[in-house]
């Protein structure tokens, strides 16, 4: 099948999963169309995805660049809050630190979770959002609909 | 990842456990229960619910599903039928900091302040929104104790 079919074909089955999702609906009928024709990580995706528009994950790229915490500034008595692992517990802890809020997580953890999500965990500041020291600002009014104000 | 649960475990056992949440079974960590009595200062006061709550593979990624006893819970933000419970913080609000017993107080929680705003439970839905709070108390009270055969909610 080319793969624009299968996008097509795709992007209709998922609206009809969004239709079944109502909650006034069979939730029966919603699952059993789904372990049959959709793949476990796709059902996953789709149930966790909400709305239209949501905010999806970081690019790998993003999740690369994150600064790491020299090993000398690592807090080691103190835990992941994502897998609750003390800091020091690793021989060799990888800890990254989030721009903006600049919280404290294991790489692995926070890779995870933004691969899927843009928000930090603690305090679900937009990860990958330019702050507005580095939005332009004389070009503002010419986007009304920007969607910060929204 | 599932170190997590048993880090969620031990310290569940060394806090005291309050709402005797805990593996179904004894090997499989993917499968757990709670129990607790209804708040106090709601009408659910002097009855004993039982949660169920189903770990995902990638817990704490995802949020884990979570239901009361199918047939249990009358309440505007849970299905009678099947127990699921509608919570902001199990869906597109979670995070993966919550643990467990967090998501158990947050069921709790909304025994104390139900939200009207997305019902699962259509009849108790509108008794809220209406504000007619007899009706409300009693319609959870009828259901409470005549579980079996109470109105079919949809």
């Amino acid at each position: 099948m080319e793969s624009t079919d299968r996008r097509n074909m795709r992007t209709q089955f998922q609206a009809l999963f969004d239709t079944l999702r109502d909650p006034q609906s069979n939730s029966y009928l919603l699952e059993l169309f789904a372990s049959m024709i959709v793949s476990p990580e796709l059902q996953e995706e789709w149930l966790n995805g909400g709305d239209s528009n949501k905010v999806k994950g970081c690019s790998q790229e993003f999740i690369d660049s994150l600064p790491r915490v020299p090993r000398s500034e690592i807090p080691l008595k103190e835990s992941c809050p994502i897998c609750y692992e003390k800091f020091g517990d690793d021989e060799y802890p990888l800890v990254a630190e989030l721009p903006h809020c600049h919280h404290y997580f294991d790489v692995q953890c926070i890779s995870l979770w933004l691969s899927k999500h843009a928000t930090c965990p603690l305090c679900r500041d937009v990860v990958n959002q330019k702050t507005f020291d580095n939005i332009d600002l004389s070009k503002a009014e010419l986007e009304e609909d920007w969607g910060m104000y929204s | 990842m599932n170190s997590r649960l048993l880090k969620e475990w031990t310290q569940l056992n060394k806090n005291g456990n309050k709402y005797y949440l805990c593996p179904i079974e004894e090997n499989d960590m993917t499968h757990w229960q709670s129990e607790f009595e209804g708040p106090n200062n709601s009408p659910y006061r002097g009855h004993k619910f039982t949660l169920y709550l189903d770990i995902p593979s990638n817990y704490p990624m995802s949020p884990p599903k979570v239901r009361f006893k199918p047939y249990s819970m009358p309440h505007v933000n849970v299905d009678w039928k099947t127990g699921a419970v509608c919570l902001d913080i199990l869906e597109s609000m979670w995070s993966p900091i919550f643990n467990l017993q967090y998501v158990v107080e947050s069921c709790l929680r909304l025994l104390t302040e139900p939200n009207g705003e997305s019902p699962l439970n259509l009849e108790l839905g509108i008794l809220l929104r209406v504000s007619d709070h007899t009706g409300y108390n009693g319609l959870i009270n009828y259901y409470l104790n005549h579980p079996h055969n109470s109105l079919s909610s949809k």
